[in-house]
């Protein structure tokens, strides 16, 4: 009974401060409607500037306090919204999530920049008041977590006071509310939203400064990943209210402190050691079962920004065979390690087209990617590869993929369950705290399982002394093992699951999941069990994710349990999916290729110049080989605010001349096919061949556009000479347009009275 | 008496790329009341969202006491003493009545005496101080809104409709507050469907179609041709 009260009392100490981070989350949401996923990152980045001020700079603990909680992380916050939170009004829930991934990354990759770069040094944080306790019932607490207590407590009074007793708070709220009301009252909902996001910052400092001495030196995604933990209580508070969102914390505390109780600190069942890691995840499935269900939205669709064409299936057939046919021909000219990143991109594109289905077409997220991988790898290998190994098999069957995208469908839908009544952001959440208890439980798991099941002795391999070594496929008596061999099966697989998803897209079934996303009340009306379709599209897409995954785990053929799993790299591609063009199969593609790019292909290039050009090492290697490396994913994320669509989308629109001009775009492929056979020949060097092929791709369009006179009108019409009789049906008709027509038909240019309204 | 408070001249304005304002001009005098009428989808709303900044005009110009305001943002306005009521929204739902009061002091006024003012007038407000907007009826709601109006002393009031979905009753005692309000001083720019209720208070009004004013004049005047514009006459050009 002691202990119990013992534990009690630290299980509060620790929700305190969950709930310092995790209101922090509440106040930003609740007035911009940005669940900001980088309020982690903003807690590692204050307790980083915290540490220098401190320990780096010896300042004192008040004045290095004040400096980080009260003008750093504020200042941080006020920027956040300002250039970057504040251009996503309008935008769709989608985009609201990928960019603060996209800043959580960029604020990550800045830490890691600024304080790790020359990896090898500890930063220890301290607590306040270094070791000095009180004892409670046997159990040290340090002044540490009693002043944690005491800011919890303060914090709490103070927003209340904040927000119900002072204008600016009750601005805050009435911005939420309405926020052209607001405006019409005369007051400035810009002005609240930067307070809030300057209070949630602050407090997200805070609760890294706080929670950072739990670690033994600080470490960038360690501390992130502490403050993760916080955001199941701001969910139990359904993102609004502060007094739910304090309880959820509690229980967040009392449950890992009760958990260290009964189970010896994890010492007691050694399966389960990780399980206290993974608890605020279970926790956010509790949450998420027990949140009321959401009021269904009505007519949001009319004012996102986001805009995604759908392709006919003949158009799909035919980039599918080019895509092929250009992987094809490139391979041929490649090296082999130049083979093996291209491999890798198409790898990661197949993993990311079951995105296209989920989040491009139906609006829904997933932030666990990598997990169905790894699930699917365990799942063919116990069907496939047996305890025995590789040894006994050579290649990944057809059975064994089959029965794997099963599994994981069957896996995707439980995890869909308990979001299904909710909204897509919920889903999001779901799925990533999936990610953690899978990677916690399963995938750090190094020893096999054995366990009896009706008297038969099972046992299911998981990542066996830390790694999978995955088979790649020996189909139809060929050996897809070599790099270049399976670069084409994967290739032709990409394209025969995207022209699919193009056809489902197409079909009645394709139209009521874009309904869903659209007008999920409108559908509810016609009779559509959104519930069921939502399910369905979740298990169809964790389906073809299992595919891709196993893909890309044969790619790379042995496969540890690390980085991969821990939740970032699935967010990485998902927001770089949501950047090349969710809503399309090309944006996939685009992803894989950007993400491979960005992680090898790049580096390798800039190093090869700095090492070639030393007077100019810090230019390629220093400056921009590390800001691609650290931050540069992030930032492309966050330009996505600017234009939502995504770049596929910006690429096609670059090509539509050609349509217009097939003459000339026929003469063009021929002359790339001729200059592929001239440097396949040995003719041309592959340099010049890329060289040229790049720059043909950004000129020839430009050049058909100005030799057949093509012109943009609006955004995305593209009209030549000929079509002057379309214009105005589409908008109305400007003064600009009836000199157009002036010229056109050789009138004098000369003003027509208006008519008489 | 006839010195031009607030202007629309030759206001294009729409949404996205549609246009819904065609070329639309009209004066509001000082100390007048000038009723807006007109069909469904005419463009009254988009008009008085026009005057007080919420919707952006693609031409034209919109001028407070002759300066020109196009550019001046909704809240801006509202400080420089536009007070818009809103079609059908003009409370916030989940703030009390209280809270709702206090948003109204960022046109300088302060929140005791716009409490004073708001309370002496609706007594029932008083009442209900510390209740959410959202849980009152319809008519509170609108007594809630048109305190703002009372209480903080603007130089223009804009109204939307206020007798939505309104009982007559309750709608002719607000106008009748509206009228008082004018009697004040202030210029009164009103937009309602139904003529008769605002008619008796306005002392012109315009007639609105499919996006362009089709008639401006004295409120008797104006009844025969009110008739044919909503059985669906073109009116004249
Ligand atoms: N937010 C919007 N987005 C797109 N179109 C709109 C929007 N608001 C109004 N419209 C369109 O503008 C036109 C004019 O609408 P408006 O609300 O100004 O009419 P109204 O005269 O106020 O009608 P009512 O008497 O029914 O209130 C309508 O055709 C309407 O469909
Ligand atoms: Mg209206």
């Amino acid at each position: 009974m002691q202990d119990f009260l013992a534990y009690t009392v630290l299980g509060l100490c620790l929700g305190s401060v969950y709930a310092i981070a995790a209101t922090g989350l509440v106040v930003t949401y609740s007035t911009s409607g940005i669940f900001n996923v980088a309020h982690g990152g903003v807690a590692t980045m204050s307790a980083l500037v915290y540490w220098q001020l401190r320990f780096g700079w010896h300042v004192s603990t008040p004045l290095a306090l004040f400096l980080t909680i009260v003008v750093f992380a504020p200042l941080l916050g006020i920027f956040l919204e300002v250039f970057i939170m504040r251009g996503l009004r309008d935008t769709s829930e989608v985009t609201r999530l990928v960019v603060p991934v996209a800043v959580l990354l960029a604020i990550n990759g800045a830490s890691t920049w600024i304080w790790f770069r020359n990896s090898n040094r500890a930063l220890v944080p301290k607590k306040f008041f270094g070791e000095s306790h009180i004892n409670v019932l046997g159990q040290a607490v340090y002044y540490h977590q009693l002043i944690g207590v005491a800011l919890a407590i303060l914090i709490a009074g103070a927003l209340y006071v904040l927000l119900y007793r002072t204008r600016l708070g009750v601005t805050m709220r009435a911005t939420v509310d309405d926020r052209s009301l607001l405006m019409l009252n005369g007051g400035r909902p810009d002005v609240a939203s930067m307070a809030s996001w300057a209070i949630g910052a602050s407090l997200a400092g805070l609760a890294g400064v706080l929670l950072s001495p739990q670690l033994g030196a600080l470490q960038v995604f360690a501390l992130t990943l502490l403050v993760f933990d916080a955001y199941p209580a701001a969910v139990a508070g359904r993102l609004r209210s502060v007094p739910l969102t304090y309880a959820g914390a509690m229980v967040l505390g009392l449950s890992k402190l009760y958990f260290d109780w009964i189970s010896d600190a994890g010492q007691r069942w050694l399966l389960l050691r990780n399980l206290r890691n993974a608890i605020p995840a279970v926790l956010l499935f509790v949450a998420l079962l027990l949140l009321p269900q959401d009021r269904l939205r009505g007519s949001v669709v009319a004012r996102t920004r986001e805009r995604f064409k759908v392709p006919t299936l003949r158009q799909a057939l035919l980039w599918g065979v080019v895509l092929v046919a250009v992987v094809a021909m490139l391979q041929s000219l490649m090296s082999g390690s130049a083979v093996i990143s291209l491999a890798n991109a198409i790898s990661l594109s197949l993993l990311a087209l079951s995105l296209v289905l989920l989040t491009g077409y139906a609006g829904e997220i997933n932030l666990a990617v990598f997990t169905f991988a790894g699930v699917a790898v365990i799942a063919a290998w116990q069907f496939d590869v047996g305890p025995n190994g590789l040894a006994t098999k050579q290649s990944l069957s057809v059975m064994a993929i089959l029965l794997s995208m099963c599994v994981c469908a069957l896996v995707g839908g439980l995890i869909a369950l308990p979001a299904l009544r909710l909204r897509g952001l919920y889903l999001g959440l779901a799925t990533f705290a999936f990610g953690i208890i899978v990677y916690q439980l399963v995938i750090l798991q190094t020893a096999p399982l054995h366990f009896s099941l009706f008297g038969r002795h099972i046992t299911i391999n998981l990542f066996t002394n830390g790694s999978f070594t995955v088979p790649r496929p020996y189909w139809f008596g060929i050996s897809f093992g070599g790099q270049r061999a399976f670069l084409m099966l994967m290739t032709v697989m990409f394209a025969i699951i995207g022209i699919g998803l193009i056809a489902l897209r197409r079909s009645a079934y394709g139209r009521m999941i874009v309904a869903m996303k659209d007008s999920p009340a409108a559908c509810a009306t016609l009779g559509l069990n959104i519930k069921r379709l939502k399910l369905g599209v979740f298990m169809l897409s964790s389906a073809v994710a299992g595919l891709g995954g196993l893909m890309w785990a044969a790619q790379r053929r042995t496969l540890p349990n690390n980085a991969d799993f821990d939740g970032f790299a699935s967010l990485t591609l998902f927001m770089i999916a949501v950047v090349g063009g969710i809503g399309y199969v090309s944006g996939a593609l685009i992803a894989g290729i950007f993400l491979s790019l960005l992680s090898v292909v790049l580096p390798n290039i800039l190093n090869k110049l700095g090492a070639d050009y030393p007077s100019l090492h810090w230019l390629f290697v220093t400056v921009i080989g590390n800001f691609t490396h650290y931050v540069g994913p992030a930032m492309i994320g966050i330009g996505l605010g600017k234009n939502p669509s995504g770049i596929a989308q910006q690429i096609m629109d670059g090509f539509r001349p050609l349509r217009k001009a097939p003459a000339a775009t026929a003469v063009w492929v021929l002359a790339l096919a001729g200059l592929w056979m001239l440097t396949w020949r040995g003719v041309v060097s592959n340099w010049n061949f890329a060289l040229i092929c790049v720059a043909s791709v950004f000129l020839v369009p430009r050049f058909i556009m100005a030799a057949f006179e093509l012109r943009f009108v609006d955004e995305n019409r593209l009209v030549s000479g000929e079509d002057l009789d379309l214009i105005g049906l589409e908008r109305p008709f400007r003064e600009s347009d009836r000199q157009t027509l002036d010229t056109a038909l050789g009138l004098p240019p000369m003003g027509v009275p208006r008519a008489a309204p | 008496m006839n010195e031009p408070i607030l202007e629309l001249v030759d206001v294009r304005a729409g949404y996205g790329s549609i246009e819904v304002l065609h070329g639309v001009s009209l004066t509001v005098h000082r100390g007048e009341v000038l009723a807006l009428l007109g069909p469904n989808g005419g463009g009254k709303s988009t008009s008085l969202n026009v005057l007080a900044g919420l919707v952006n005009i693609m031409s034209g110009e919109v001028r407070l006491t002759g300066r020109t305001v196009t550019d001046v943002g909704p809240d801006k306005r509202a400080r420089l003493g536009l007070c818009t009521i809103p079609e059908g929204k003009g409370v916030f739902p989940n703030l009390t009545v209280r809270e709702n009061l206090m948003m109204a002091t960022y046109t300088g006024a302060t929140l005791s005496d716009i409490e004073d003012v708001a309370y002496a007038r609706f007594p029932r407000l008083g009442d209900r101080r510390s209740q959410l907007a959202g849980t009152m009826s319809g008519g509170e709601q609108q007594m809630l809104a048109m305190s703002r109006a009372l209480a903080t002393n603007p130089a223009v009031l804009l109204l939307d409709e206020l007798s939505m979905g309104l009982a007559p009753l309750i709608v002719s005692s607000l106008y009748e507050i509206v009228a008082q309000v004018a009697e004040t001083g202030v210029s009164v720019l009103v937009v309602e469907q139904f003529a008769r209720t605002v008619l008796g208070i306005a002392d012109r009004a315009a007639i609105m179609l499919s996006g362009r004013i089709t008639r401006v004049g004295a409120p008797d005047e104006l009844a025969e041709e009110l008739s044919s514009a909503y059985l669906g006459g073109k009116g004249q050009p």
